[in-house]
């Protein structure tokens, strides 16, 4: 029973003792990233690269995913108000959720699938493969090169993607509020221009930055310390998603909690 | 030996992997100009050993000189100065794949040389010719065999122009000919180049053709340390069974058994072990 106690004791102290490890490296590797940050236009083609990467080519994806986001929350938020609450109310809600919450949030989910679990891979074929042990043995500092332009890359990004993701979610919404659900046009533009702030939309795009920073440092993290071959790119992947995920909304909240 | 003429020197260096441990108070001293050969079974620490010469890993105990300099624990200065003079060909070559061969060598040029874009052409042209690879610089790495792999990561390596060349098991995996390039190539480039050359390898023939002195790593330790011919006449047994690729242990015409195996790892002095056991008989 003591025994069982005790180890239940050390396995929860090692996690503790893992995630307070963890903190500090993926903290450690965003400074020295932000400490490089001038280094940037040296090679800023590879920020470039990264940037399309990120952002250009997950378009589609976004295109999708805010599209739906809006068609649903505006029919979920119609049974809801389940004629209690007017319609000319329907838009302001789903124009605040989206705005401020499913905007930011999801995007960033559906990038953090997309782009954090890529640059884990690659990296950690990378790391496996010794072509990061053979950059920094011509002197070349992997940080600058390859988590910089990541990181910058997934700052910038990340907000552009959610202004995207917040026009194309309201697009999606008014279409299928109008058309399915038969709200009068007027009724529903109204509705999303009142108590519209731009505040909400600055506070969506401030999480987005920093969930862009949480993708692009979960994906090199977890990328630059794959061991074991294939297997180990696989747990990278994977471990760069969960994290990103967890982190997404934990950051969510705490955003939410300074700025609201 | 004449400390003076070490390049670079290793001093009871030990590191673990958890509770493995990997390297347990190397010492080895590596000369100017030679070529030494490292050799071991696989996973003996032999990379182990070569990646701390250029800092890629960290003893927890020892130190490591570079022409008499502590670069043990280098700041980053020290370091980007090692890796300049200090050129290493990984064992799977460690192309970067989403370049060409040719910007696989120019990057380091680019960003640690002033050298005009042309000037950085030409280097790179005269490094892949050097290996016997000329006008494959629009390449890509997936487009190569593993032997075309190993000269271009070579080339890579000397692009630099460093004194020391670290090759890490340089023809694993090639055939007996493209084996045979590689090691003519390492001949050439210390000829040429007047490179120190370190190479970890487990192939005796390429270790025997491009010795100059043989150091054999077993259990985390420097077992024994002379020229190729050395090595063929030492009696210590495990170094006799690694040179002839032998499953048992043999010494002096007789198969060891396991008891004695176990009591020479304890008692490195062989000749004193089986004194013991005459004495016994």
């Amino acid at each position: 029973m003591i025994s069982a106690i005790s180890r239940l004791g050390a396995l929860f102290i090692n996690l503790v003792y893992d995630s307070i490890e963890t903190i500090g490296m993926v903290g450690e590797l965003g400074l020295d990233s932000l400490r490089r940050s001038h280094q940037v236009f040296r090679n800023l083609d590879l920020t470039i690269k990264q940037m399309i990467a990120m952002g250009v080519t997950s378009i589609p994806l976004v295109v999708i995913t805010s599209l739906f986001t809006g068609a649903v929350s505006v029919w979920q938020a119609e049974y809801q108000f389940a004629n209690i609450i007017p319609d000319r109310y329907l838009g302001t809600a789903v124009c605040k959720a989206i705005v401020i919450e499913l905007g930011p949030v999801l995007t960033s989910l559906v990038v953090a699938g997309r782009v954090g679990t890529a640059i884990a891979a690659e990296l950690g074929t990378m790391t496996v493969t010794e072509q990061i042990d053979a950059m920094a043995s011509l002197a070349l500092n992997p940080v600058r090169f390859l988590v910089l332009p990541r990181f910058l890359a997934g700052l910038i990004m990340l907000p552009i993607l959610t202004i995207f993701s917040d026009f194309l979610a309201i697009l999606g919404s008014w279409v299928v509020a109008v058309i399915f659900l038969g709200v009068p046009a007027h009724v529903y533009t109204n509705g999303l221009k009142l108590f519209f702030n731009t505040s909400d939309v600055i506070a969506g795009l401030i999480k987005s930055f920093v969930f862009g920073g949480i993708i692009a440092l979960m994906g090199c993290y977890h990328g630059l310390r794959t061991s074991g071959g294939a297997e180990g790119v696989g747990q990278a992947t994977m471990k760069s998603v969960v994290a990103s995920a967890v982190l997404i909304l934990i950051f969510d909240f705490i955003i939410a909690f300074l700025l609201f | 030996m004449n400390n003076n003429e070490s390049f670079i020197e290793i001093r009871k260096v030990s590191k673990s992997f958890g509770s493995h441990h990997v390297l347990r108070e190397v010492d080895l001293d590596i000369i100017r100009g030679e070529t030494m050969v490292i050799i071991g079974r696989s996973g003996i620490g032999k990379s182990v050993l070569l990646k701390h010469i250029i800092g890629l890993l960290k003893p927890d105990r020892g130190q490591i000189f570079l022409e008499g300099k502590d670069i043990t624990h280098p700041n980053p200065e020290e370091l980007y100065n090692i890796r300049k003079r200090v050129g290493m060909l990984f064992q799977g070559a460690a192309l970067f794949d989403s370049m060409t061969v040719g910007e696989n060598i120019s990057f380091a040029l680019e960003e640690h040389t002033q050298k005009t874009p042309q000037e950085i052409r030409e280097s790179v042209s005269a490094c892949l010719m050097m290996v016997g690879l000329a006008g494959i610089e629009q390449k890509k790495p997936s487009e190569l065999s593993g032997g075309m792999k190993k000269r271009v990561g070579l080339a890579r390596a000397i692009a630099m122009g460093p004194e020391a060349l670290m090759y890490d098991e340089p023809t694993t995996g090639l055939d007996p000919i493209m084996s045979d390039t590689i090691n003519d190539l390492i001949i050439e480039l210390k000829n040429k180049l007047k490179v120190t050359s370190i190479v970890v390898t487990h192939d005796m023939v390429s270790a025997y053709k491009i010795a100059d002195r043989i150091s054999m790593l077993h259990e985390g330790r420097i077992l024994f340390t002379g020229t190729p011919l050395e090595i063929k006449a030492t009696k210590n047994p495990f170094v006799q069974q690694f040179i002839r690729g032998q499953r048992r242990l043999v010494y002096d015409g007789h198969f060891i058994s396991e008891k004695d195996k176990e009591k020479m790892e304890q008692i490195v002095d062989l000749e004193k072990l089986f004194k013991v056991k005459k004495d016994d008989e």
